[in-house]
């Protein structure tokens, strides 16, 4: 695993079981016109679940497209199970998309849908193999209805059941829980999980860090179209926690808790706004929100608001950028 | 012919088969004209309204490639704006195999649509003279089976390489070969058109309606089998080679 080290074209990162690598891109780029959308992006991944993380516009779906063929790589190669899906189709045998925009025909009743996919998958019992899959997303009850009627979660579920009709072994999901209510958040996230625990190699895009870390052991982080962190999740998010963080606070005074605060040994700066608003820079989160309260109680100062300003996966990504 | 089924049911839900319909039955007002003119119209004057005026003029150079053109284009474009291509192309299915399927839709929509036209159109204008103008039905049954096979295949494999398909092949019937291959002998060899009415010319085996210089049958034949040979090998390139996003 390594951390907060932009990919170069001689290194691989590898996340997932290390035993066999499903998917492997090596030194891939992609660009439109002048606009870099993936610039030598080399990683491995084998079983279990990897998060692809990555602010809007980052270059995730570009990566999980180039993943599943449909976009070809300007520079580089992409493999699914050892095969490249574009030069040859048998490898779609073993991948299953589950495509963040629509692709459905209105006009098809969800059973027909899944069905659709199993014939061009050209399963044995193709009846079998769609019941099983619209049973995993629990749409027996509007498998008859025409999906053109259904909600956007329903949409979702109907996507995945038809993604995984064919029991792949390598499963992409671009921004799967989008549109998605919490009761079918959490049934989606438990068949993401076991579907991980089944061993299969599962790339789950979002760019939602909090869900991400619902389900995923690994993750992957792109930024800028650049690799710029890879590996376990908890490790990074714990060498995140370690860099400065900027805690807003509005207090009845101030002035005397900045100068409370600034005595204290993890803050390294503290600083007012024009709001009255007091900016305050620690190296220990933890740490600083378990001693103000204290301090301000100390100090006769009330409390209205205490709150990290860069706790968006924004600034933590901006912070992974600039490592 | 999962992907063919598929198709077939896509059409049959999109408005443009309705408009296609429409357009095919525009003839319809020239078939009844003759019947109006005159109570008794002569054979001679029927036969050549049915062959030249309606089904050359009108069948062969405007509404066919029109109608297949719009059925061709939706096969693919349809898939493509509504981002369905990924389904197919997410398959263990090889890219000729979905070409092929795109292209055997388009003509099994586009033959019944375009023969039950004519169909009508020819009944309007024999009646009362079936007998006498039966002769003409296969022919041009013939004549426009080589134009959808033709045009499909070409303008299926267009509309993988540009969105715009509809306006390259409005700009291709109307000067291609609407004027062009009409008026320049050289360029007939390069035109669905004149093959097709060398088809039509050839079955009717009617000397005062023969066309100029038209191909020998066993020259269209082979014509088309490599005209649509190539133009499904480029598709089927294309497919392969084009990003799908």
């Amino acid at each position: 695993m390594a951390f907060g080290k932009k990919s170069t074209p001689k290194e691989t990162q590898t996340v997932g079981e290390t035993t066999t690598h499903s998917i492997q891109l090596t030194e891939v780029s992609r660009w439109f016109g002048d606009i870099v959308a993936l610039s030598d992006v080399s990683f491995s991944i084998g079983a279990g679940v990897t998060g692809l993380l990555g602010p809007n516009g980052a270059g995730k779906s570009t990566a999980l497209k180039i993943m599943a063929g449909l976009l070809p790589p300007s520079s580089g190669e992409a493999l699914i199970m050892g095969k490249p899906p574009r030069a040859d189709v048998s490898a779609y045998r073993q991948l299953g998309l589950v495509a963040e925009h629509e692709i459905l025909y209105p006009f098809l009743s969800g059973r027909e849908y899944v069905r659709l996919n199993a014939k061009l998958q050209k399963l044995p019992d193709i009846n079998a193999a769609t019941e099983a899959a619209i049973s995993l997303v629990d749409m027996q009850d509007a498998a008859d209805r025409k999906v053109g009627g259904y909600s956007k979660g329903m949409r979702q579920r109907i996507k995945i059941a038809g993604a995984l009709v064919h029991d792949p072994q390598v499963i992409l999901m671009d921004e799967p829980l989008n549109g998605t209510d919490p009761v079918q958040r959490a049934a989606i996230i438990k068949l993401i999980r076991n579907l991980g625990r089944e061993g299969k190699t599962v790339v789950v895009s979002s760019h939602v860090l909090v869900e991400v870390e619902r389900f995923a052991q690994d993750i992957l982080v792109i930024i800028n179209g650049k690799l710029a962190a890879a590996g376990d999740f908890r490790t990074i998010r714990d060498r995140i926690d370690s860099h400065d963080h900027e805690i807003r606070i509005v207090a009845s005074d101030a002035r005397s808790l900045a100068g409370l605060l600034f005595t204290q040994p993890m803050v390294s700066g503290v600083r007012i706004d024009r709001q009255g608003r007091l900016l305050v820079q620690t190296t220990d989160m933890k740490e600083f929100f378990r001693m103000v309260p204290a301090a301000a109680q100390h100090g006769g100062i009330r409390l209205y608001e205490m709150q990290p300003t860069d706790d968006s996966l924004q600034s933590v990504f901006s912070y992974l950028v600039k490592q | 012919m999962t992907i063919t089924a598929l198709t077939i049911r896509q059409f049959t839900k999109s408005r443009s088969l309705a408009v296609i319909a429409i357009i095919c039955l525009i003839p319809l007002a020239i078939a009844i004209i003759p019947h109006l003119m005159s109570n008794d119209p002569s054979l001679r004057n029927l036969r050549s309204t049915m062959a030249n005026t309606i089904f050359i003029n009108l069948y062969l150079t405007l509404l066919l490639p029109i109608s297949v053109m719009v059925l061709s284009s939706a096969a693919f474009g349809d898939e493509i704006e509504d981002k369905t291509l990924y389904l197919l192309a997410l398959k263990p299915v090889s890219r000729f195999q979905i070409v092929l399927e795109k292209f055997v839709a388009v003509v099994a929509m586009a033959v019944p649509i375009l023969w039950a036209s004519i169909l009508i159109v020819w009944s309007v204008l024999s009646w009362g003279r079936f007998d006498d103008m039966s002769n003409m039905i296969w022919p041009m049954f013939g004549a426009s089976l080589v134009g959808i096979l033709g045009f499909g295949s070409i303008f299926l494999t267009i509309s993988l390489y540009m969105r715009r398909t509809l306006l390259f092949g409005m700009f291709y019937v109307s000067i291609w070969e609407g004027t062009l291959a009409r008026f320049l002998p050289g360029i007939r060899s390069f035109s669905i058109s004149h093959y097709s009415r060398s088809i039509f010319s050839n079955l009717l085996d009617d000397t005062r309606l023969a066309i100029d210089d038209p191909a020998t049958t066993g020259r269209v034949v082979i014509t088309i089998i490599v005209i649509v040979a190539i133009a499904l090998a480029i598709g089927t390139r294309r497919l392969r080679t084009m990003a799908i996003d």
